[in-house]
């Protein structure tokens, strides 16, 4: 049923997937505006002072990975080892600038260079050989970390190491927002576009909608396929940058066992995870979503052995509800399709 | 008709000896014998006895994780349950409740776990990779709550005995005869019963398994909840074995769980898989880390080759089935000259 | 040792530390057996923290000619310990030093490993008395709390009260939970702290980013913290690191802890931290000096109090039973200044 829709949406988005799209993504902004007034009234700290900036400041990173994610996803594949990827990025991105005493835009060259470089791998194996991407990432995030493990081998980098205008660069803020939202801003403003407006973006909804019908009718699947990992894998390169800024120390754990949050992010920005669905916008919300919750249960100073619970709770509403409003959307799909076929009829 | 579908699979049958449950095996006896040129210790009674109890718990959940995967589902909130039914086991058993009843209570509390799984999969109807990732943080974050920053760690000596000791003097864990029993039942069940083959029909095509009258969703809640079950078993041994009941038992297992399922030949895609295969898997990576270890070559080394041997097995039976298929065409071709 | 004769001078010694007499009489070299190999297993294979603890043992090996070797499992859980353990014990191994992640679990594992003759000392995080002969302590528990408390009094000026908050690392960790609670027990029953007034304690389980999302939490819900007292080499960088990126709190909120003075320099020179520490090579050194002595025979097992345990440099020291067994520590730790932090090398 969800590739009917993604089929349907494919071909008229212009007229009633927008709509119902956005329907989709007000949803998730009306709940983070709830939550935000909701835990603000209780605890004004939340959002005063530097509140926001911090809130915004801890969805850069997921929020990066978040919007590199979603093309894949939506390409029905998913990458497993961009929290590998992440980590093996910030490590050795520290260990290059530091030992050439480079500054803050080659750190983000080199980061976003070895994360395409890992996010090609991916996808000549996915895309090109065509082999199963859970598997196949599952693998690469044990290889990636093994090689991270290895190469940096106890070492760690520390703020007395690290160049100090890259640590400067996460404090730094336009109008309350900080330089690295701004960044993540710009990265899913070029996704939005590409994935809404290109006809590179749109093959991707067609493949994950039904991949063999996306050959038979020629799509350049590997291409598209392809480019979507190195896309990932680049943009959690960027993120291993933004790590070194706002954490300030990296050692060969940085980032372990996070891959599953930034699949949540994305699941709860309303990509669905059988790929044909959702968007880069959703994606973000999603991720700035999840944050302000972490947040505001720390703000509201929820004993902190629930937190995880409740958590695993919010994340399964959100699932629910996403079942629910595409529910609502097949039916009203399947009605408009009925009044056309009466129309030509 | 069916001389079509002979025509179509004899071929492939014949010249495909070398599945990748095959493939494993023979991985796992060069392992053996390489490993035991290597090293005089690895390939004795001592070590196996030491090696055994480490891979216990992914063997038990392995197990059904198999059926799960073979049936197009997955389950990641397994090392949640293993978890959680650890932290009900201790709690229960330090608030004076009879072990044996806290045992069961433990296991009650895997099967409870499978059953939100199944029930929000099948009846529901969401995506069980989304459901898992959630449960997994709702599973994990109630034994955080329930436990706190404490730990049971007082058992009888009997018990934990169980969890790490050998039969007499020989090298099997007390545990294994348990484990063995239910890797047979599993065998069974997956390849010699009505129950595992509507599994294979449901993971090759739902709809034609509901054409066949197999009722799909209480099937796939009746996986989860033998997935929960299992999880349970392995909590309590678990938490025998390490002798400590915490919120953090066994955190991270899931991977190990489904990495070790795949490795074994389980298609992600469903409808393939064999149990022996998956028991070779993880024996296979039980042996391949001890003789890591006593190689003392780095943990790394042994991290990198866990994602090479993922990747490989889905590669290599990719590259055998073209050479397969290569090899088909020219036997074809043959038979056409000859006619 | 360069390194101990600086810091003996440098080192502001923790007052209720056990004074231990340093002997003189470490000139007699007592006999070790030759060839023996010792396996250090580390909490987990990524921190330099064991590192600089291994490059001690290093020194020590070299003077007592036996080898050592650094075994770092993946993952900081008592299971991939355990798998160390056994094969260690297969290699034929003489002697384990190991900082436990679980109290209890790696017992059966080392009781197995003790029966067939390994020595085994736990040294930074200890195990339960039947898993080991003898735990080489860097501090007493409540020497270390103690050191923390001075530091939080001389932050908010002595008879003053303040808001502490406290970051931990994860909320089973052994070491960490000692120390938190043996502050409790002295801010109840020494006057000079009854000022302090711990508002929360947070677990910020060694990860950068869940420690500085509790760390700004901790400030979010209780902004009238004034410390915040880190008892974790991870935990407070991450607590230094988001104070410095914020204006506001410059000042306001200062940072106290347990951290290495590699990674706490610039922190604590801008006045951010403060921070304090065992000397971590020397622990390594003091560790390996305890299981050759077990394993040569040099001292017999089981451990009693008053048995003397050579120290090489460092001189001998004394066992006696502590709360859980027999140990020895190696104290004074060291409290680190924007002086005296640059000259330390770990």
């Amino acid at each position: 049923m969800i590739q009917k829709i993604a089929a349907f949406q494919t071909t008229n988005f212009k007229i009633n997937a927008k709509t119902l799209l956005r329907r989709r993504e007000s949803g998730i902004l009306m709940v983070l505006v709830l939550v935000s007034v909701a835990t603000t009234l209780i605890n004004p700290r939340f959002i005063s002072g530097y509140g926001l900036s911090d809130l915004l400041l801890n969805t850069s990173m997921v929020g990066c990975l978040a919007v590199g994610l979603t093309p894949v996803v939506i390409a029905r594949h998913i990458d497993l080892s961009i929290a590998s990827a992440t980590g093996f990025s910030a490590f050795l991105t520290a260990h290059i600038i530091v030992g050439h005493g480079w500054g803050v835009v080659p750190a983000f060259f080199v980061g976003a260079c070895v994360g395409a470089i890992i996010g090609a791998v991916n996808g000549v194996l996915v895309a090109g050989l065509r082999l199963p991407s859970l598997v196949v990432t599952l693998g690469a995030l044990y290889i990636i970390r093994g090689i991270d493990y290895q190469f940096a081998n106890n070492k760690q980098f520390t703020a007395e190491k690290l160049p100090t205008d890259l640590m400067h660069l996460s404090q730094d803020k336009i109008y309350g927002v900080p330089y690295l939202f701004c960044l993540v801003l710009l990265l899913a403003l070029f996704g939005v576009w590409w994935m809404r407006f290109t006809r590179f973006g749109r093959d991707l909804y067609a493949i994950g909608s039904n991949p063999p019908a996306a050959d038979i009718v020629g799509i350049k699947v590997f291409s598209r396929t392809f480019f979507a990992f190195v896309w990932c894998g680049t943009l959690a390169g960027i993120a291993g940058v933004m790590y070194l800024s706002i954490y300030a120390i990296v050692d060969s754990a940085a980032f372990l066992n996070q891959e599953l949050i930034v699949v949540t992010a994305v699941v709860i920005g309303g990509v669905n995870i059988f790929g044909g669905l959702g968007t880069i916008v959703g994606a973000l919300l999603g991720a700035v979503l999840l944050r302000v919750l972490i947040g505001a249960l720390v703000a509201l100073g929820v004993a902190q052995f629930w937190q995880q619970a409740i958590n695993g709770l919010l994340l399964l509403i959100a699932i629910g509800i996403d079942r629910i409003l595409s529910r609502r959307s097949e039916t009203k799909i399947e009605r408009i399709r009925d009044e056309r076929k009466m129309e030509i009829s | 008709m069916k001389n079509i579908f002979t025509k179509i699979i004899q071929p492939q049958r014949r010249f495909r000896p070398f599945t990748w449950d095959v493939i494993i095996m023979i991985l796992l006896v060069i392992l053996l014998v390489f490993g035991s040129i290597l090293n005089p210790v690895f390939l004795t009674a001592f070590n196996f006895s030491l090696m055994l109890p480490n891979i216990g718990e992914i063997l038990l959940i392995a197990m059904p994780m198999t059926l799960l995967i073979i049936a197009g589902e997955i389950d990641l909130s397994v090392a949640s349950i293993v978890g959680l039914s650890g932290v009900t086991f201790g709690l229960l058993y330090e608030r004076g409740l009879n072990i044996w009843l806290a045992a069961f209570l433990g296991v009650i509390v895997g099967v409870l776990c499978g059953a939100v799984n199944g029930i929000l999969v099948a009846r529901v109807g969401l995506g069980s990779l989304a459901v898992t990732i959630a449960t997994l943080a709702l599973f994990r974050g109630f034994a955080t709550a329930a436990m706190g920053n404490k730990s049971v760690t007082d058992f009888p000596e009997s018990w934990t005995n169980f969890g790490y000791s050998t039969i007499g003097k020989t090298f099997l864990p007390q545990t294994y005869p348990l484990i063995i029993f239910f890797i047979i039942l599993f065998g069974i069940l997956t390849h010699l019963s009505i129950f595992g083959r509507r599994t294979f029909a449901i993971g090759q095509s739902v709809e034609a398994a509901r054409f066949a009258a197999i009722s799909v969703l209480n099937h796939k809640i009746i996986l989860f909840i033998l997935t929960g079950a299992m999880s349970g078993v392995a909590g309590v041994i678990y938490v025998l074995r390490i002798s400590t009941a915490q919120y953090d038992n066994a955190m991270g297992l899931e991977l190990s769980v489904i990495a070790t399922a795949l490795l074994g030949g389980v298609s992600i895609f469903g409808g393939v898989g064999t149990i022996w295969g998956v028991a070779a898997a993880a024996v296979l990576f039980g042996s391949l880390e001890a003789l890591f270890n006593l190689q003392a070559v780095s943990p790394n080394i042994f991290t990198i080759t866990t994602g090479t041997l993922l990747i490989g097995s889905v590669m290599i039976p990719l590259l055998l089935g073209r050479i397969n298929r290569f090899r088909i065409d020219r036997i074809r071709e043959n038979e056409k000259n000859a006619k | 040792m360069k390194i101990s004769a600086k810091i003996s001078v440098a080192v502001l010694a923790i007052a209720t530390l056990v004074a231990i007499p340093l002997s003189s009489g470490a000139s007699a070299a007592p006999k070790y057996k030759a060839g023996l190999k010792i396996a250090m297993i580390s909490k987990i294979g990524n921190i330099p923290y064991f590192d600089f603890a291994m490059s001690g043992a290093t020194k020590a090996c070299k003077e007592i000619k036996c080898t050592v070797k650094y075994f770092g499992p993946n993952e900081g859980t008592a299971a991939a310990q355990i798998k160390l353990i056994n094969a260690v014990v297969q290699q034929g191994y003489n002697g384990i030093m190991i900082s436990a992640n679980d109290k209890d679990a790696l017992v059966p594992a080392l009781k197995n490993a003790m029966k067939r003759g390994v020595a085994v000392t736990s040294w930074d995080s200890d195990v339960a008395n039947a898993g080991r002969n003898i735990f080489v302590n860097q501090a007493s528990y409540d020497g270390v709390a103690t050191a923390m408390l001075d530091s939080v009094v001389s932050i908010l000026g002595a008879g003053k009260k303040g808001d502490v908050g406290i970051l931990s690392s994860t909320p089973d960790a052994t070491n960490q939970n000692a120390w938190i609670a043996s502050m409790a027990k002295q801010i109840k029953a020494n006057a000079k702290y009854s000022g302090i007034n711990v508002v929360a304690t947070v677990y910020g389980n060694d990860d950068p980013e869940k420690s500085t999302t509790e760390t700004q939490g901790l400030l979010q819900s209780n902004p009238t913290i004034k410390v915040i007292v880190a008892p974790t080499s991870v935990g407070i960088i991450s607590a230094a690191q988001y104070v410095v990126a914020h204006e506001e709190l410059k000042g306001k909120v200062i940072v106290t802890g347990l951290g290495l003075p590699t990674s706490m320099a610039k922190y604590i020179k801008d006045g951010t931290a403060q921070a304090a520490l065992w000397n971590v090579p020397d622990i390594g050194y003091m560790s390996v000096y305890a299981v050759a002595d077990i394993a040569s025979k040099l001292v017999k097992t089981p451990v009693k109090a008053g048995s003397s345990f050579a120290g090489g440099t460092l001189g001998s020291r004394k066992a006696f039973i502590g709360d859980n067994g027999p140990e020895i520590i190696l104290g004074p730790g060291i409290i680190f200044t924007p002086e005296n932090v640059d000259s330390f090398k770990f």
